[in-house]
């Protein structure tokens, strides 16, 4: 999903040669990692594939073993004040004060970075609307619902306008109305010039939000891209069926020569296809036979998915371990 | 900055359900239990009843001393009643033990039965009693009384007798000593003899001072990024982990510090005697609360497990201390201080009993002052531990 609004040019999050141990295991293993300035990142993977591991290392959280960390092009440090200022965290965990209202959980993590109480009124204001939160802005958390606890969970990390945020499974146990309304906010984020790190189980939620990904599994990144180079690196490939009839055997030669085809056969009417690489090889064929003045009577194409990339790739579903 | 983590500091501790029961509410409740279970002993009269009497010699031979040594003896712990218009007025006095008057024996035995006294002593060659049978516990006492007089009385004629005979030599003021046997015992006896029972009542008050460990542990979760999400969220944020440590620290330990205070306050209000040097008392408990919260921010900051671990250290440890204190056992405090003198050294809890007690009893302030200087060191110790174990910045897991 290419988007104009991320700068290649510009490098928001930068991991070289990344190495953290806990005594004999592994947790991030020689990973690198670049970050460009208005995309959305996804990081995939299995519970502990180290995606976690590796967003602690990266906010300076944690002591690694090995490689650097930097942040707008600086070295990240625990004292990086100036860099912090920049970074909004959205923790998968529901990270606010049961004994304070929405509005005073959002005005206490916001002031941790804005002073100015007449600024952070407005940011307040304007993150409440963003998560429709404003009819709740006096309910102590315990009177909210599930979904509504996630909001203000990501209020809280966004309210202060950071440029940098990383979003640690955000949807986990919300209803689909909810996750909608998330996800399209956090592409809202995005369009306001925020760079995303996003993390999650559900492969859907990457497909739609992440201008590119990585797939990590035992603290290694196994493939990274955008969802169509991933897709297209994978050995599964598209499956097309096609209802039509009296097919020539002329033209289910001219079929089977097309250098995209793998496979084909033609028995009672059922054309089925299966295409050598990657997807979207639908059209062509169609062209094809309406060229040749044969239509249809039924079309059925399916595409690999990023779930059966993963699967080819880990060996593992992905959520089956969430 | 520091003022808004403050603010939001006081909302989230106070407002915190909890904490209002465990650290606010309790220490009064466990104040007003343990006042009701353990009040009577801080009453000169043990809570008995006074017992009214009625002497009777039992015939005219009977020797005026006699007669007289009785009244001084119960006079002791109670007074002389008296006549008046045919009725006997005997004293409102509530610290009287006994109150008595001399009569014939068949009045005093028509007072038994008209239930205007509640024993009446026969003075012959041996004392006796009748006891009005509703006031049965008057029995046990007199008993215990008149068992107490009759070996005094013993003691002295053996000792009158051997002064007579040369066998030992007379005090120079013998004379004195005969006209009245018990001038030996002063009165400030009994006041001094409750206060090894009055060490339940310091132990108490220390414990209340001593107990909001939890609140100092509560302070290093708030700030450490592996011991709660809200900490990891702050540890983000571009604030020095010192910043964060003050601004949850001092909210929680100004809350204790004036609690202890109303702590003290209410025991005031219960009406129990810690002496009245109220501003030095209040001193100690102000340390004895500050030792609790660094003993807290000690624990939370060199045990950096989950909750279990520093909750059992946090009810355990004021226990230990108050148990060694003598608050279960007074003797306990004795035995600490002889046979494991480095508990008794440290306990910052048996310090705050001890500064108590010498705030009561003592004559100067030098042992009161020891106790603020170990409680002093006691603090600065924790405080020290604190520092060292919080001033990491990067984790090995969070």
């Amino acid at each position: 999903m290419p988007n104009n609004l991320v700068n290649n040019t510009l490098i928001d999050v930068e991991v070289k040669d990344l190495v953290k141990r806990y005594k004999e295991l592994v947790a991030v293993d020689h990973l690198s990692l670049n970050i460009k300035r208005g995309e959305i990142f996804g990081l995939l993977g299995p519970n502990g594939s180290g995606k976690s591991t590796l967003i602690n290392c990266i906010l300076a959280l944690l002591r690694f073993d090995q490689g650097e960390v930097k942040i707008f092009g600086e070295t990240m440090t625990p004292q990086s004040y100036d860099i912090k200022q920049q970074i909004g965290l959205v923790p998968q965990e529901i990270s606010v004060y049961k004994e304070l209202s929405v509005y005073d959980n959002i005005d206490y993590f916001c002031g941790l970075y804005v002073e100015d109480k007449a600024t952070r009124r407005r940011y307040i204001s304007e993150v409440l609307d963003f998560v429709q939160l404003n009819d709740f802005k006096t309910f102590l958390p315990r009177k909210l619902s599930g979904g509504l606890l996630r909001r203000l969970n990501l209020a809280c990390g966004i309210a202060h306008k950071p440029r940098l945020i990383f979003l640690d499974e955000p949807t986990v146990a919300v209803d689909p109305q909810t996750r909608n309304r998330i996800l399209e906010g956090i592409k809202q984020l995005r369009n306001e010039g925020s760079t995303i790190i996003y993390t999650t189980h559900y492969m859907e939620e990457v497909e739609f939000l992440c201008d590119r990904l990585a797939i990590l599994d035992h603290g290694k990144i196994l493939v990274s891209g955008s969802n169509d180079e991933i897709i297209a690196m994978s050995s599964i490939s598209e499956s097309i069926k096609i209802v039509v009839y009296n097919l020539p055997d002329s033209l289910v030669e001219r079929l089977q020569s097309n250098p995209s085809v793998d496979s084909l056969s033609y028995q009672e009417g059922n054309l089925n296809l299966t295409m050598k690489q990657g997807g979207n090889n639908l059209l062509a064929v169609l062209q094809i036979l309406t060229e040749a003045g044969f239509t249809p009577v039924s079309v059925t194409s399916e595409n690999p998915t990023l779930n059966d990339v993963f699967l080819e790739i880990t060996g593992k579903e992905l959520r089956d371990h969430a | 900055m520091l003022r808004h983590l403050l603010k939001y500091g006081f909302k989230t501790y106070v407002r915190n359900r909890p904490n209002l029961i465990w650290n606010i509410v309790f220490p009064f409740a466990y104040l007003a239990i343990f006042f009701m279970a353990l009040f009577s002993l801080s009453d000169t009269n043990s809570g008995l009843d006074t017992i009214h009497l009625a002497l009777v010699p039992g015939h005219a031979a009977v020797e005026r001393s006699e007669v007289d040594g009785l009244k001084t003896f119960l006079a002791f712990a109670g007074e002389e009643g008296s006549w008046q218009d045919e009725e006997i007025i005997f004293s409102n006095n509530e610290e009287s033990l006994f109150v008595f008057v001399e009569g014939e024996e068949s009045e005093a035995t028509t007072w038994l039965e008209e239930d205007k006294i509640d024993a009446m002593i026969l003075i012959d060659d041996e004392l006796s009693f009748k006891v009005n049978p509703i006031r049965r516990i008057a029995a046990t006492v007199l008993h215990e009384a008149l068992s107490s007089y009759e070996r005094m009385s013993t003691t002295q004629e053996v000792l009158t007798a051997g002064y007579a005979e040369g066998k030992f030599t007379p005090p120079a003021d013998v004379a004195e000593v005969e006209a009245n046997r018990f001038l030996g015992i002063v009165k400030e006896g009994r006041s001094k003899a409750i206060l090894s029972e009055f060490i339940f009542f310091f132990a108490a008050l220390a414990y209340v001072s001593f107990f909001p460990i939890s609140s100092g542990t509560d302070v290093i979760e708030s700030i450490e990024p592996g011991q709660s999400p809200q900490a990891l969220r702050k540890a983000v944020a571009p604030l020095s982990k010192w910043t964060h440590f003050f601004g949850a620290l001092i909210p929680r330990w100004l809350t204790h510090l004036l609690l202890v205070v109303l702590a003290y306050g209410f025991t005031q209000v219960l009406g129990i005697d810690y002496g009245g040097d109220h501003l030095r008392i209040i001193a100690l408990l102000l340390l004895g609360t500050s030792a609790a919260i660094f003993t807290g921010t000690a624990i939370g900051s060199l045990v950096p497990t989950g909750q279990g671990p520093k909750v059992a250290l946090s009810i355990s440890l004021p226990l230990l201390f108050a148990m060694a204190s003598g608050m279960m056992a007074s003797e306990l405090h004795t035995l600490v201080m002889q046979y494991v003198p480095w508990l008794h050294n440290i306990n910052p809890l048996g310090r705050v009993t001890n500064g108590l007690h010498a705030l009561y009893a003592g004559t100067d302030l030098s042992r009161y002052i020891a106790q603020l200087q170990g409680l002093g060191i006691y603090i600065a110790v924790c405080f020290a531990l604190t520092l060292l174990g919080i001033r990491r910045t990067r984790y090995e897991s969070v």
